[in-house]
């Protein structure tokens, strides 16, 4: 095997498989990953059997090919090279990665050990734009369960539907849920995504004009720009989340969403261990506030419109900061009811993005 | 405040009476109350009393752990089998233990404790540290004290109470053992020696039969041999450590403090199965039943935590533990129980038999502090049914009630 390779191109694709590659490999090829040759055809490939990665880029092929390398160091060594044409060789010591004078010889693991790549089935296949999709995931992704104990809150829902699509992730104390126009032309789907795929792929595809989404019973692919993330779905039932989200709400405020970002932040230093964060809502004014038993306290005040009584409301911090970061419009409205009910933060346009949040109980 | 006239079961350690000052260095108290268990049993039931009476287990690895007097005159034991002491003892009486009415006569002695001094430091249900040495001006000195102590715990709990009054925890301790029962054993800190010296060495706090086999082989059989013998020689014998311990236990030296309270670090049950269990569901059922013991427990402490294990022990005495660290801290039966019950399954025992079962809950915060609530439709019909239940336990004992998943199956025909 042997090809030369414009040096930016070949190294966004190293690092698009380098993602999938087995961090504790049961097999020792499975921490490797696969470089193939075809005439001017490169694909990259790793695998930990739960996701794939896969990447196609076009190169001045010499010699066709098929090797596996090493796949951590490969993506170390791929991201240090200096701009310009990079040759890379397969010899009888390993493969060689040139560089006018850098060289470098990475270990050959045994190609027939790499596990056959089914290749997606693109039969269920959805549109939408690399920028709508990173939006999307960065909004409900956070809000996804970190606890293995509880797989299906690691997950985040996809409901495809003609022409929508609707993200929402739970981790059982908030709920975030995003909406969104795409192209689907089939019947209606759900998948559960594992939530780091999603991320993961939304970022790296971000820039991409369009990018497919497919959907098969048992896996996700999502590919745009010759790249390609295959992750296998979450096993389970999603909870029935429209049923959590109460309607008509009495109490409503409208807050501008920075400033409200600005002054959580003022009392961040007092919600360690998450340690709860007061909002308190009354005519015209919100007032936030932040204390630790034994160490201070902090308030800031922001102007508000709010229509409804006053209320003190008490909210873990981080969970509160994600939720209106999370709003995509210059205003955030909290809905709220009281200091047990769940507060349902979004825009103006309460159809795109929306956040349910359960408050803190205080003690007394 | 006088000695002339003392009411029985008081003694002095020398047999004089205390002179002048002999009361100025007394301030610790070690109140234990005898017999506990057997004696909430005898208020619940007075017809039992006057009889040998055995509180523990009455299944087949039942373990006796309270005896009344009655019984121990039989040679029955705390501890030991109850078998055993059935058989040293066939007219006693035996009744399974009621925690549930030990904790609340616990309560009422404990709250006596603290009428007197805040410096309270329990150590079990039935026993307590006391520093009265702040109490004086309101309730004379130390003797005083005890005797008020005795004198309210039988007026208000019904319970014999026997105190030991010494200068240290180490002689206070020491002196209500020997003070049993019913009684007021006094150790003033210049008799503290002539006290403790003839005692055996098994007196010595630490001294167990290793160490006692290991003295009686240099030929020290009392306290005051020990005493005698130089530190070099008891380190060489019995370690570095311990050596110096004895020596300075030996010698009447303790200056540990009583500490008011301990807070406890994890809250746990557990339960060793009369007959090993082989059967996956019994297990699931032993393992929920640890749970809501220990949902009981948290409540009534006021207290939840974020850490879940289970500890299973095999036939072979092999002992394993399986651990979980929720985000939330909880004190509810059901959530220990599902990750309780997730742990269990995730292990995979097929049919190993089990002898052993527990749960245990760590990383302890107070319930009251701010909760994170959960999303979802509100469970209010579960959670009251649950302090409903924890009332009616407190009340009519802990087998009043149950889920319907521990009742007793009936046999299929």
């Amino acid at each position: 095997m042997k090809f030369t390779t414009e040096r930016d191109n070949f190294a966004d694709a190293v690092a698009w498989v380098s993602r999938t590659v087995s961090t504790r490999p049961t097999l020792p090829v499975l921490g490797g990953t696969l470089v193939e040759l075809e005439g001017n055809r490169l694909r990259l490939a790793s695998t930990d059997l739960e996701h794939t990665g896969e990447a196609v880029i076009e190169v001045r092929g010499e010699a066709d090919g098929r090797v596996v390398v090493p796949g951590r160091i490969f993506g170390d060594v791929a991201r240090n090279l200096p701009t310009g044409l990079v040759e890379v060789e397969a010899a009888d010591g390993g493969l060689e990665v040139r560089r006018g004078q850098i060289t470098h010889e990475l270990r050959l693991l045994d190609a027939e050990d790499f596990p056959t790549l089914t290749q997606p089935s693109l039969e269920h296949v959805g549109t939408l734009s690399g920028e709508a999709l990173a939006g999307a995931a960065a909004q409900v992704g956070r809000a996804a369960s970190h606890d293995e104990a509880r797989p299906v809150l690691t997950a985040v829902l996809f409901e495809a539907e003609q022409e929508r699509l609707t993200l929402a992730a739970t981790d059982s104390y908030r709920l975030a849920v995003r909406s969104l126009d795409w192209s689907w032309q089939h019947e209606p789907m759900t998948a559960l995504v594992p939530a780091r795929a999603l991320t993961e792929a939304a970022r790296a595809l971000a820039g991409e004009a369009t990018v497919e989404i497919g959907i098969e019973p048992h896996q996700v692919t999502f590919a745009g720009g010759g790249r390609r993330l295959t992750s296998r779905l979450v096993e389970g039932e999603f909870p029935k989340f429209r049923s959590l989200i109460p309607s008509g709400y009495e109490s409503v405020a409208t807050i501008d969403r920075q400033i409200l970002l600005d002054a959580l932040k003022q009392v961040t230093p007092y919600g360690q261990n998450n340690n709860p964060v007061r909002l308190t809502f009354d005519r015209e004014r919100l007032q936030v506030d932040g204390s630790l038993q034994d160490v201070g306290r902090g308030a800031a005040s922001v102007d508000a419109k709010y229509e409804g009584e006053g209320l003190t409301i008490a909210f873990n911090p981080v969970y509160l900061s994600d939720g209106v970061a999370a709003v995509d419009d210059n205003e955030a409205v909290i809905e709220v009811r009281d200091g047990l009910k769940p507060a349902l933060i979004h825009g103006n346009d309460a159809l795109g993005f929306m956040y349910l949040l359960m408050p803190v109980r205080l003690p007394g | 405040m006088s000695s002339q006239v003392r009411p029985t079961g008081e003694v002095i350690a020398g047999g004089r009476p205390l002179g002048p000052g002999e009361a100025d260095g007394l301030g610790i108290l070690h109140a234990d109350l005898d017999a506990f268990y057997a004696s909430v049993e005898v208020q619940k039931d007075p017809s039992l009393r006057g009889r040998p009476l055995l509180v523990g287990g009455t299944g087949g690895r039942g373990v006796v752990t309270s005896a009344s007097y009655e019984a121990r005159a039989f040679g029955c034991r705390n501890a030991m089998p109850m078998a055993r002491a059935r058989r040293l003892c066939p007219q006693a009486v035996a009744v399974p233990p009621d925690f549930a009415a030990y904790r609340r006569a616990s309560a009422t002695v404990m709250g006596i404790f603290q009428g007197v001094t805040p410096l309270v430091e329990p150590l079990a249900l039935d026993e307590a540290f006391l520093d009265v040495r702040g109490a004086r001006a309101l309730f004379g000195d130390a003797v005083a004290a005890a005797r008020l102590l005795r004198e309210r715990v039988r007026a208000e709990a019904g319970l014999a109470l026997t105190v030991g009054v010494a200068g240290s925890k180490f002689l206070a301790k020491l002196a209500s053992t020997r003070g049993k029962p019913d009684g007021l054993l006094v150790v003033p800190p210049g008799r503290a020696l002539e006290f403790l010296h003839p005692l055996p060495v098994d007196a010595l706090w630490g001294a167990g039969q290793a160490t006692i086999d290991v003295l009686a082989r240099y030929g020290l059989r009392t306290v005051g041999d020990v005493a005698a013998t130089p530190r070099a020689t008891l380190e060489r014998a019995l370690g570095p450590a311990a050596g110096a311990q004895l020596h300075q236990l030996a010698w009447a030296r303790d200056d540990r403090e009583v500490v008011p309270f301990e807070a406890a670090k994890s809250v746990g049950a557990e339960e060793t199965f009369a007959t090993d269990i082989d059967d996956p569901e019994q297990l699931a059922r032993e393992v929920l039943r640890c749970c809501v013991r220990v949902g009981r427990r948290l409540r009534e402490a006021g207290l939840a935590g974020r850490t879940v294990t289970l500890k299973l022990r095999f036939a072979d005495f092999r002992t394993i533990t399986r651990g979980r660290t929720l985000a939330v801290a909880t004190d509810t039966d059901s959530e220990l129980h599902q990750v309780a019950g997730e742990l269990l399954a995730r292990l995979q025992l097929g049919r190993a038999p089990i002898r052993l079962a527990g749960v245990t809950v760590s990383n302890l915060q107070r319930a009251d502090a701010p909760v994170q609530l959960r999303l979802g439709p509100e469970r209010p019909g579960w959670e009251a049914a649950v302090r409903a239940a924890d009332a009616v336990r407190a009340r009519f004992g802990d087998g009043a009630i149950d889920l319907a998943s521990l009742a007793p199956r009936e046999r299929e025909p």
